[in-house]
């Protein structure tokens, strides 16, 4: 039938310009260009990433003796625990001389006519550290803070057990001693031993807004004591 | 159909994350020539290709777009602040179809504003601290470090070339810069970012690294033929402005490696002389030699190779994941570029 017919002309032809575009494709070409864009693609993949890591290394090698850090890395933990004790004690030491100084000012001017030689000075009072929230809290919300404490005389196992006291703050603003939550307690530290003790304050949502501060003692060595400080937004 | 789908969501996670921009914003002086301005390119209405990635990434992974948030609005100021400092760097007339920031203030207030930017960046990666916790906080920071590291050295190769006159460029070296100049910021660290954050740090993020590679330079050669090839109201930007600026495209590169020793004579003169007395017929005959050399189509097939290639990336990596929308909508992504016609 001449339908049919040129059904199947116009069929043939198509086929052959199918044929033609894909001879003129030249997929053998194709695949073997694609096969080799891709693979200097990934060779400076490879090199850049491999460059990055190098470079890396390197800074981080010249500030700071990485792999000596990395042979004892508890020793580093103590340094830095030990460099932020020192820090606090300074800063401590520090408030308590300009206490001390500002004293000893106060007292030569009320004595200033007193010719009596100035009494021998006490030994300098322990310095009490202050433990502090990193940020704000609101009322209504509870604040962690974290203590660590260590044992470095030589006696016997010592164990401490802080009395919890009542936050004050402005005027007769308090957080009472029942919302302050310290674990674990008692701590008990052998000689050289340390621990940390995480301090939970829930603030009551009716705080007045202000700095909070309370001195907890411990029970069995009244020589022990810190500061907690909370600021209230 | 995939086209759809890709248009959709692009919009809604850039809706979302332009949102949490304006979020970072701070309400103060000085607005008229800061704040203010720092709004002016994300208002342009980008395509939000970063953070989509970023979103969609942590989203097939199980993560939320909470989690993720924070990581989109930093992607999409630091680009931001890239386009802004880009545009002086390229002396570019237009960007989304307004004047660039520089031509319409000084180019001081912009590189100020872009400067800006890049700080107010960094804010959301801090909150991060809360909600993806320090570990991961840190591993987010640390490949935004990388990204913004390696696209500065990318941009460095590219304006070298183009201060040297670098007319003698293999198709390596275009690989080479784009890698770093796009690929890592557009598609590499918005996926790790992302499935980073949605698996939680369980998954390494290397295994993205030849996704994005690929599939940001297919991005990016598709983005140049645009450049010469589309209506310049839709493309937003000077048509063959790219010619006119120098920019070492694969189709420039392309086209010096084939041309006569005189028409190369030709381009390289062209490229020699500052920006602003750059001839527009020069540039015309230029874009007709790409015709007439194949640069046009060669470029497409190489970024049809790529598209292919990121696509069997795609499946190797994603496979495993259970399907959903967001594992639909990055494969079609990459189905677009392979489809697309110009």
């Amino acid at each position: 039938m001449p339908f049919n017919k040129n059904k199947t002309g116009e069929s043939d032809s198509r086929k052959k310009a199918k044929d033609d575009l894909f001879e003129k494709l030249d997929p053998n070409n194709m695949m073997s260009n694609a096969q080799r864009v891709l693979s200097s693609a990934v060779n400076v993949l490879e090199e850049e990433i491999a460059a990055g890591i190098l470079a890396a290394k390197k800074i981080e090698g010249e500030i700071i003796d990485v792999e000596d850090l990395r042979e004892d890395p508890q020793d580093l933990m103590n340094r830095i625990r030990r460099d932020i004790h020192e820090a606090v004690d300074l800063i401590m030491d520090s408030v308590t001389a300009m206490a001390r100084h500002f004293g000893s000012l106060s007292d030569t001017v009320l004595n200033k006519k007193s010719e009596e030689k100035p009494a021998p000075q006490q030994d300098s009072p322990q310095a009490i550290p202050v433990i502090t929230a990193s940020k704000p809290v609101k009322a209504g919300d509870t604040a962690v803070l974290y203590v660590t404490l260590s044992n470095d005389r030589q006696a016997d196992p010592v164990i401490i057990a802080f009395r919890k006291a009542a936050l004050c703050g402005k005027g007769k603003s308090v957080i009472a001693a029942n919302a302050i939550n310290m674990m674990p307690s008692p701590v008990r530290l052998s000689s050289g031993e340390e621990a940390e003790m995480t301090v939970q304050v829930k603030v009551p949502k009716t705080a007045v807004p202000g700095v909070y501060s309370g001195l907890f003692v411990d029970a069995n060595d009244s020589g022990n004591r810190l500061i907690i400080h909370l600021d209230v937004n | 159909m995939y086209g759809d789908l890709m248009k959709s969501m692009l919009a809604e996670y850039g809706a979302v994350t332009l949102k949490g921009i304006r979020h970072f914003i701070p309400d103060k002086e000085p607005r008229k020539y800061l704040y203010d301005l720092v709004l002016d390119y994300p208002n342009r209405g980008g395509k939000g290709f970063r953070p989509g990635l970023c979103i969609a990434a942590c989203k097939a992974y199980g993560g939320t777009l909470q989690q993720v948030l924070y990581a989109a609005v930093t992607l999409e100021l630091l680009h931001n602040a890239f386009l802004i400092h880009d545009d002086i760097e390229d002396e570019s007339l237009s960007r989304r179809n307004r004047p660039t920031m520089h031509q319409y203030t000084s180019t001081a207030i912009a590189v100020n504003v872009g400067d800006a930017m890049q700080a107010l960046g960094l804010f959301p990666l801090l909150k991060h601290k809360k909600i993806l916790g320090p570990a991961l906080s840190l591993k987010v920071f640390e490949e935004v470090q990388h990204m913004v590291e390696v696209s500065a050295e990318g941009q460095a190769i590219e304006l070298g070339w183009r201060q040297d006159n670098i007319c003698d460029l293999k198709d390596e070296d275009y690989l080479r810069m784009i890698l770093k100049k796009t690929c890592w910021y557009t598609c590499i660290h918005p996926i790790r970012i992302g499935a980073i954050i949605g698996s939680n740090g369980k998954v390494k993020p290397e295994l993205f690294n030849r996704l994005g590679y690929f599939m940001g330079t297919a991005f990016q050669i598709q983005d140049d033929l645009l450049n010469l090839l589309a209506e310049e109201k839709k493309y937003g930007k000077e048509i063959g402005g790219d010619i006119v600026e120098g920019k070492r495209t694969l189709m420039l590169i392309r086209l010096l490696q084939l041309c006569s020793k005189s028409e190369k004579a030709m381009i390289g003169h062209h490229l020699s002389i500052p920006i602003k007395e750059r001839n527009a017929q020069t540039a015309t005959d230029i874009l007709r030699l790409m015709h007439r050399y194949d640069c046009l189509d060669y470029s497409k097939n190489i970024s049809k190779y790529m598209a292919g290639a990121a696509l069997k990336e795609f499946y190797t990596i994603f496979s495993r994941l259970p399907d959903s929308k967001d594992k639909s909508f990055l494969e079609s992504i990459i189905l677009y570029m392979i489809n697309r016609d110009y």
